[in-house]
């Protein structure tokens, strides 16, 4: 079982949480400029990283707030936990 | 409106147990009727909806995550922009207070919660059997909250005093559930049900 950092209440149970797949995806900015392609690229295709992923959590038992979980899905080792703000979604596209 | 549903959650509940009580005083339950639920939200960044709040409820806002204040009500930290008042006080002269000049929402859920005090020397005991918090006495401290899961409901959990009592906010559908976990659950630590109005 794992136990996660949530940003506002602490370290809580795997079982209060819900995952919320990939994190930093944006929405595209003039979607009636996209081909079928990339608007399904935008809405369905996602990532399968082995090793260093973000992702986005909900404390859905808790305080149901979003937040984003770096997380080694090869070890299931959570490396951080931060909260869900334009800051940390911007500085992961600089990265 | 208010108060006049009296047909409260976990009634045909108790008075099935009333034929069974004992007279322990390792464990009690005391189910807390005729008491009146509000959500409130808005920004902690808005200094105005913070004096405003703690204006019309002459009481703390507990701004610090998973704690509450107590005073006139019970005021306790839902999320970064949330708040649950418990009060035993008639709503509507609260609610006249209200500004609709200050960015708030605020929502009446008398109908949809119940509340429970566990009470007594076994009372931490029988929550760790589910509750996957750490309620330890040195993790979870008098003046804290927590939203959290008992057995298979969602509940708001709070410690109130040493001795410990704590506080059980459950959803009204789901209070027969939990009643009967406890019951269950405390049948080795002789819990005792008792209702007050």
């Amino acid at each position: 079982m794992l136990l996660i950092k949530c940003p506002w209440c602490g370290e809580r149970d795997e079982t209060e949480f819900s995952y919320g797949g990939e994190a930093a995806i944006k929405r595209p900015l003039k979607p009636k400029d996209l081909n079928d392609k990339d608007w399904a690229d935008y809405l369905f295709m996602r990532k399968n990283t082995r090793g260093l992923f973000l992702e986005q959590w909900n404390h859905s038992v808790g305080c149901r707030q979003w937040f984003l979980v770096e997380r080694n899905t090869v070890t299931y080792e959570i490396i951080s936990t931060k909260r869900m703000n334009s800051d940390a979604l911007n500085s992961e596209d600089s990265q | 409106m208010l108060n006049e549903n009296k047909n409260y959650a976990l009634d045909d509940f108790i008075n099935e147990e009333k034929s069974s009580l004992s007279s322990s005083q390792g464990l009690g339950i005391n189910i807390r009727a005729e008491i009146n639920f509000l959500n409130i939200r808005g920004s902690i960044n808005d200094s105005d909806f913070i004096k405003h709040v703690e204006a019309v409820f002459q009481q703390a806002l507990p701004l610090d995550f998973n704690t509450f204040s107590v005073g006139e009500h019970h005021i306790y930290w839902l999320a970064p922009d949330e708040w649950l008042v418990v009060t035993e006080h008639d709503l509507k002269p609260i609610l006249q207070k209200i500004s609709p000049e200050i960015d708030l929402y605020i929502t009446n859920q008398t109908g949809g919660y119940t509340q429970l005090i566990l009470q007594g020397d076994y009372a931490r005991s029988l929550l760790s059997k589910g509750c996957t918090l750490d309620i330890g006495e040195k993790k979870f401290l008098i003046g804290q909250c927590a939203q959290t899961g008992l057995g298979k409901a969602g509940i708001l959990l709070a410690l109130t005093d040493s001795k410990p009592s704590f506080n059980i906010i459950v959803r009204r559908s789901f209070a027969e559930y939990v009643g009967l976990w406890l019951k269950q659950c405390g049948n080795e630590f002789g819990v005792n049900f008792t209702h007050k109005h």
